[in-house]
C-alpha cells in the first residue's frame, strides 16, 4: 500500500469523526517570536501496517500561539499522548509537518532533533520520569549540563527553579523520598531549566492527588501568566479548565476547539447563588 | 494439584514465549555435563572395552614369549604347572618391518592356523580369517596406515593380499602390539596375522619367537603365577618372558591418560563458564522474576510456591540437560577411550560415581544462575517488588558533584547508569579466558607427542579434545558477553530514553553507555586474570601463560564488550525516544 | 416541563397518555412518581397560554376518549426557542437530559450539538471556577465553596461525555434503521 492509499483510506474515514474543529484563535498575549510557537499541519501517526493499520493521529492541523496554554483533552486512546510526543519530536509523524518557532523540525535527523529538545522543549511526564539515583538539584540541572552550560549556572538555575516551585529546601532529596506532587514539580522545574519554547505535559497531574493537583495547577498558571507557551494533555477537566483554549480529540482527529476566559472574571459563578428564596 | 497445574502452566508460557533462554540454558548445561561425564567414563570405558574384548576373544590371562627354536618342551612344562586352565599351540612370530601404501612400519608377524586356537582367538572385524598368502592386519594398525581389505602389504621381500582385520586382547592396541619382540627394549609396532607357512616363508633367516597363549584358573593371580608358580626351573634354559592381562590393560588405559586431564580440566572450566553464563542470564530474568514473586504473592502464593514456581523451570531443565550430558558423554567416550580402534565399542551405562559427579555440578551450576534470583524475588517485600525496579540503587553523590565538569557522556553515563551490575560477569569471563590461556600455556609445555613417530595418532587426539574444549569455552565466554551487553541495553533503556527527551544526542547516549560499562569493567579485568590464574591453579599445575597472552586477552574482551553494548545502544537511538518511554513502567 | 411537554409535541400531536408513556421511557425510576394527572394540567396551562391547541378527540381501545394536542405557531416558535437558549451552569440533570430526548424526539435539534454547546458552556464557568479556586485555595471558605462549583462543574461535564458517546451511538442506529 502507497502513502498516497493510506492517506486516501485515512480521509474517507476522517469524514464521519469532523465535526468542523474551529479555526485557531490567536494567542491573547504577546509571544516571545511573531508566529505561532508551534504549528502542526496534517499531522499523522499510523501504527501497524496494511489490514491493521491504525492512525493513532490522524489529519491534525493545530497552531499554537507563543503564549498560550493550550489543553489537549479526550477519552483514552483517542491518541492525544502521540499527538504530544509528535510535537515535541520524541516520535516521527507519518505525514504531515510539525513547525517550531517558524522552524521544520519533523524531518530533523535524531542528533538535530536532540538539540532541538535541548533547546526549545521541555517534557512534563505523567509518571515524572526523574533519574531515581539524582537528587532534586542534580535532576533539575541535567538537561542545562546537557545543552553545555557550566556547572555553576547550571546549579544555579536549577537553585532558582527550585525556589520557585516551592522545593528549595528539598533541593538534595532523592526522588524517592519526595511526594508525587513534589516530584512532578522537581520534573517541572527540571522542564524550565533551559527556557524552553514551549513545555509539553503529559498527564501532568494524572498520578496525583487533588491537593497536589492544586500546585501543579497553580504553577502552571504562574507559567501562563510569564507569557510560558504550554501544551497539556489532560483528560481531567480542571485541569484542562485552565488553559486558554481547549481542543478535544477523537479518533485522533481535532473535534472540538473551545477558548476560555480569561481570568479575573466570575461572571458566571453568580448562577450558583440564588437568592430569591 | 492446583500448584502443580499453575506451576506446568507457567512453565509452558515461559518456554513458549523465551525459547532461546530455554535452549541456552539447556545447551550450556549439557555442554559441561558433557564434558565431566567424558572425563569420569574415558577411564570406565577402558576396562569395560577391554574385558569385551577378552571375553569376545578368548583373551589370554598370561603370553608367554620364548626365543626358543623349539617351543615344544616349554608347552609341555606349562602344560604341567598348577594353576593353567587352557593353553594355545606355540605361534611362531616375528618382528619386522612391514609396507603399504609406501608407508613403512614395525610390526610382529605372527603364524595361525586356520582352525581357532584354545586361547587368544582374533576377532575378525571385517573380511576373513588368514589362509595362504592372505594377511590379517590387527584393526587398529590396519587404520593407521590406511589399510584395507583387498589391499596389499609388504612382508620382507614377500607381498600378500589383505583379507581380513581383526581384534584381540593378547596384546595392547596399536601401537603398543608388537609382542614378537625379543629380549631388549620393546619398541613400537603392530600385528600382522598370516597362516603358520606363509610366517616361515616370510621369515626367511629371521630367528623370531614363538608364543604360547595361556588361560588361568584364577585369572585375578596372575602375578602370583608369574612369580611364585611358574618358576625358572619350569621356564627351562631358554630366554622366557611373560605378559599378563592386567599389564595389556594398564597400557591401554596408559594411552588415555594425556586426554583425560584435558576432559576433566575443561569439564570443570566449562563448568565454571557456565554458571557465568546462567548468572548473566538470571541478571536478565531478575526484573522478570521479581515481578512474577510479587504478583503470585499478591494474589496469596506462598514462598513455598513462589520458589517453586520460579524454580520449576530450571531444575526441570537441569534435569533434562543432565540427562542429556550424561548419555552423550557416555556415547562420545569410547570414540576418544578406544583411538585405535583396537577394542570393542564400550558404551555401557555410566557407574554411580559419574552420574553422582553430573547430577552434582549439574544441580550446583543451576542452582548458582536460578536459586539466587529466586531467593531475592521471594525475600524482597511485596510492594517494593511490583512498585520498583529489580536492582537496587546505590548512590554516587560525591561522583554526580563532580561530574557536572566532566564532558557530557561522563556525566551522562556516571550520573544515570554507573550503578548497573555486570562488572561481575565481565570479571568471570576474564577469569575463564585467563584459565583457557593457562591451560594451554601448560599443555605447551609438555613433551612434544608427536616426536614419538607412530603415536602421532595419539598427540591429534589430545589436539581435537584441546580444540573442543577450547572452543566451547570461547563460545560461553562471548555468549557471557553477548548476554551481558544485552542485559545492560535492556535495563539502561528507560534512563536512555529520558536523557534522550532531556535532549541527549545519539552520540551522547551511545558514547555514555559504553564509559560506564567500559569504566568499572577495568577493574574487573584486572581482578579476572590472577583469579583465572588461580583458578587454573585449583585444578591443574601452577603455570602462568605469557604477558602477551593476556594483555590481548583482556584488549580483546574489553574491545568487544564495547562493541556489544554500543550496538544495542544505537540501534535504540536510530528510531524516536517516544515509544519507549510510553511503553516503560515509572 | 412545560417545555419538555411542547416540545414532545413538535414531531406530532399527540395525546397526555402518549406523552407520559414517553417521558417515562426517558426518565426510568424518576418518571413513576409521575402521574397522568400533572400531564394534563400541564397541557391545559400550554393550551390557555395559546402554545398548544386541541385538534380532535381520539377513541381509546377502552376508557375514556383522548384529546390530542397540536402545537399552535407561537409553540412552535418556543420549541425553537428553548432548543437554543443555553441552560446555565446549574441546570440540573433532568432537565438538560429531557432536553436532550426532546431534541431527538422531536427533530428540530442535534443532541450532539445540545452537547457541545453545553460543554464549551460548562467548560467557560469551570475555568472561572477553577482560576478562582486556585486563588483561593482550599483551606479558606470561599475555597471550599468554590471547590465544591468546581468538583459539580467537572462531574456535569464528564456526564456530558456519555451523553455524546450514546446520542452519537443512537444518531447512527437512526441512521441505519
Amino acid at each position: 500500500m502507497t502513502r498516497d492509499g493510506l492517506r486516501a483510506g485515512s480521509r474517507s474515514r476522517r469524514g464521519t469523526g469532523d465535526r468542523g474543529a474551529g479555526a485557531a484563535p490567536a494567542g491573547r498575549r504577546p509571544g516571545r517570536t511573531t508566529g505561532p510557537a508551534l504549528r502542526a499541519v496534517g499531522l499523522s501517526r499510523a501504527y501497524g501496517q496494511d489490514e491493521s493499520l491504525v492512525w493513532g493521529v490522524d489529519g491534525v492541523d493545530l497552531e499554537v500561539p507563543a503564549g498560550q496554554t493550550l489543553a489537549v483533552t479526550g477519552p483514552s486512546g483517542c491518541g492525544k499522548s502521540t499527538l504530544l510526543q509528535l510535537l515535541g519530536g520524541l516520535d516521527r509523524p507519518t505525514e504531515g509537518e510539525v513547525w517550531l518557532d517558524g522552524r521544520r523540525v519533523d524531518d530533523l535527523g535524531e542528533r538535530a532533533l536532540a538539540r532541538m529538545r535541548r533547546r526549545s522543549v521541555g517534557f512534563v511526564f505523567q509518571s515524572f520520569h526523574l533519574m531515581d539515583e539524582l537528587t532534586a538539584a542534580e535532576n533539575v540541572e541535567l538537561p542545562a549540563l546537557l545543552a553545555g552550560v557550566s556547572p555553576r549556572t547550571a546549579r544555579r538555575r536549577a537553585a532558582a527553579l527550585l525556589d520557585r516551585v516551592g522545593l528549595a529546601d528539598r533541593a538534595r532529596h532523592l526522588p524517592a523520598e519526595l511526594s508525587g506532587g513534589q516530584r512532578q514539580r522537581v520534573a517541572i522545574a527540571r522542564a524550565l531549566v533551559n527556557e524552553p519554547l514551549v513545555v509539553l505535559a503529559d498527564e501532568p497531574t494524572g498520578n496525583l492527588d487533588s491537593a497536589a493537583t492544586h500546585d501543579i495547577l497553580r504553577l502552571f498558571g504562574e507559567l501562563r501568566s510569564a507569557g510560558q507557551t504550554l501544551v497539556i494533555v489532560t483528560h481531567d477537566e480542571r485541569v484542562s479548565a485552565t488553559a486558554d483554549r481547549v481542543v478535544s480529540l477523537r479518533d485522533g482527529t481535532l473535534a472540538g476547539d473551545t477558548p476560555l476566559p480569561a481570568d479575573g472574571g466570575a461572571t458566571r459563578l453568580g448562577a450558583f447563588l440564588s437568592w430569591e428564596d | 494439584m492446583g500448584h502443580l497445574l499453575l506451576t506446568g502452566r507457567l512453565i509452558l508460557r515461559d518456554l513458549r514465549k523465551r525459547p532461546g533462554e530455554a535452549v541456552m540454558f539447556l545447551l550450556v548445561v549439557t555442554v559441561a555435563t558433557t564434558c565431566l561425564t567424558l572425563g569420569a567414563a574415558a577411564g570406565n570405558a577402558v576396562s569395560t572395552g577391554y574385558a569385551k574384548t577378552r571375553a569376545a576373544t578368548a583373551g589370554p590371562d598370561i603370553t608367554a614369549v620364548t626365543t626358543a627354536t623349539d617351543p615344544s618342551g616349554l608347552a609341555r612344562r606349562i602344560k604341567d604347572t598348577p594353576g593353567v586352565a587352557a593353553q594355545s599351540d606355540p605361534f611362531f612370530a616375528f618382528d619386522t618391518t612391514v609396507r603399504a601404501h609406501g608407508r613403512t612400519a614395525h610390526s610382529a608377524v605372527e603364524g595361525r592356523g586356520a582352525s581357532p586356537s584354545a586361547v587368544d582367538r582374533p576377532l575378525v572385524t571385517s573380511g576373513r580369517w588368514v589362509r595362504p598368502g592372505g594377511a590379517v592386519l590387527e584393526r587398529g594398525f590396519a587404520e593407521a596406515l590406511g589399510v584395507r581389505v583387498g589391499d596389499r602389504v609388504t612382508v620382507g621381500e614377500r607381498r600378500y593380499r589383505v583379507v581380513g582385520t581383526a581384534i584381540s586382547a593378547a596384546t595392547p592396541v596399536y601401537p603398543w602390539s608388537d609382542n614378537a619382540q625379543g629380549p631388549g627394549p620393546s619398541d613400537f609396532g603392530g600385528r600382522i596375522w598370516l597362516t603358520a607357512a606363509d610366517t616361515r616363508e616370510a621369515a626367511g633367516d629371521t630367528s623370531g619367537v614363538h608364543l604360547i597363549y595361556l588361560r588361568l584358573t584364577d585369572p585375578h593371580a596372575t602375578k602370583r603365577w608369574q612369580n611364585t608358580v611358574f618358576t625358572p626351573d619350569r621356564r627351562g634354559e631358554a630366554w622366557v618372558n611373560t605378559h599378563t592381562w592386567q599389564g595389556v590393560l594398564q597400557t591401554d588405559t596408559a594411552m588415555i591418560r594425556n586426554t583425560r586431564p584435558a576432559l576433566v580440566v575443561g569439564g570443570w572450566l566449562l563448568a565454571v563458564a557456565a554458571v557465568v553464563t546462567l548468572t548473566a542470564l538470571a541478571t536478565v530474568r531478575a526484573a522478570r522474576d521479581n515481578r512474577r514473586a510479587a504478583l503470585l504473592r499478591a494474589v496469596g502464593a506462598g514462598p513455598g510456591t513462589v520458589t517453586a514456581v520460579l524454580l520449576a523451570q530450571y531444575l526441570l531443565l537441569t534435569l533434562l540437560a543432565t540427562a542429556l550430558g550424561l548419555t552423550a558423554g557416555t556415547l562420545a567416550a569410547p570414540g576418544l577411550v578406544d583411538p585405535s580402534a583396537g577394542l570393542l565399542d564400550a558404551a555401557g551405562p555410566p557407574d554411580s560415581g559419574t552420574v553422582a559427579a553430573a547430577v552434582l555440578l549439574a544441580v550446583v551450576v543451576a542452582a548458582t544462575g536460578a536459586v539466587g534470583p529466586a531467593v531475592r524475588a521471594v525475600r524482597t517485600s511485596t510492594v517494593r517488588a511490583l512498585a520498583g525496579p529489580a536492582n537496587p540503587l546505590t548512590r554516587h553523590r560525591r561522583l554526580n558533584t563532580l561530574t557536572a565538569h566532566l564532558p557530557t557522556p561522563l556525566l551522562l553515563g556516571i550520573r544515570l547508569l554507573a550503578r548497573r551490575p555486570g562488572r561481575a560477569v565481565l570479571a568471570a569471563t576474564t577469569i575463564m579466558v585467563t584459565a583457557l590461556l593457562t591451560w594451554h600455556a601448560e599443555l605447551d609445555k609438555r613433551p612434544d607427542f608427536s616426536r614419538f613417530g607412530p603415536v602421532e595418532v595419539r598427540a591429534e587426539q589430545t589436539g581435537q579434545v584441546l580444540v573442543a574444549v577450547t572452543l566451547a569455552l570461547v563460545a560461553l565466554s562471548t555468549l557471557n558477553t553477548v548476554l551481558l551487553g544485552w542485559s545492560t541495553a535492556a535495563q539502561v533503556r528507560h534512563a536512555l530514553t529520558v536523557a534522550r527527551t532531556l535532549g541527549a544526542t545519539p552520540g551522547q547516549v551511545v558514547s555514555a553507555l559504553c564509559v560506564t560499562q567500559l569504566l568499572p569493567a577495568v577493574p574487573g579485568l584486572l581482578a579476572g586474570v590472577p583469579a583465572g590464574l588461580g583458578l587454573y591453579w585449583l585444578f591443574g599445575s601452577t603455570v602462568t601463560p605469557p604477558g602477551t597472552w593476556l594483555l590481548t586477552a583482556v584488549l580483546t574482551v574489553l574491545l568487544a564488550v564495547g562493541a556489544l553494548t554500543a550496538l544495542p545502544a544505537w540501534l535504540h537511538t536510530r528510531g524516536p525516544a517516544g515509544r519507549v518511554i510510553e511503553a516503560e513502567p515509572a | 416541563m412545560q417545555d419538555v411537554v411542547l416540545a414532545l409535541l413538535a414531531k406530532e400531536p399527540s395525546h397526555g397518555y402518549d406523552l407520559r408513556a414517553r417521558l417515562v421511557a426517558a426518565l426510568g425510576p424518576l418518571g413513576e412518581t409521575l402521574n397522568a394527572g400533572q400531564i394534563y394540567v400541564t397541557l391545559t396551562r400550554l393550551e390557555k397560554s395559546g402554545l398548544v391547541v386541541q385538534e380532535r378527540e381520539d377513541a381509546g381501545m377502552r376508557g375514556p376518549r383522548r384529546k390530542v394536542y397540536g402545537l399552535t405557531a407561537a409553540g412552535q416558535e418556543r420549541v425553537a426557542e428553548w432548543m437554543t437558549e443555553g441552560a446555565g451552569p446549574r441546570a440540573d440533570v433532568t432537565e438538560f437530559h429531557l432536553k436532550l430526548v426532546a431534541a431527538a424526539e422531536s427533530g428540530r435539534a442535534d443532541p450532539l450539538a445540545l452537547v457541545d454547546a453545553r460543554r464549551r458552556e460548562l467548560m467557560r464557568s469551570l475555568a472561572e471556577a477553577q482560576q478562582a479556586a486556585l486563588a483561593h485555595g482550599t483551606d479558606s471558605e470561599a475555597g471550599l465553596l468554590l471547590e465544591g462549583i468546581a468538583l459539580r462543574l467537572q462531574a456535569d461535564l464528564r456526564w456530558l461525555e456519555a451523553c455524546e458517546r450514546t446520542w452519537a451511538a443512537r444518531g447512527k442506529g437512526g441512521e441505519n434503521g
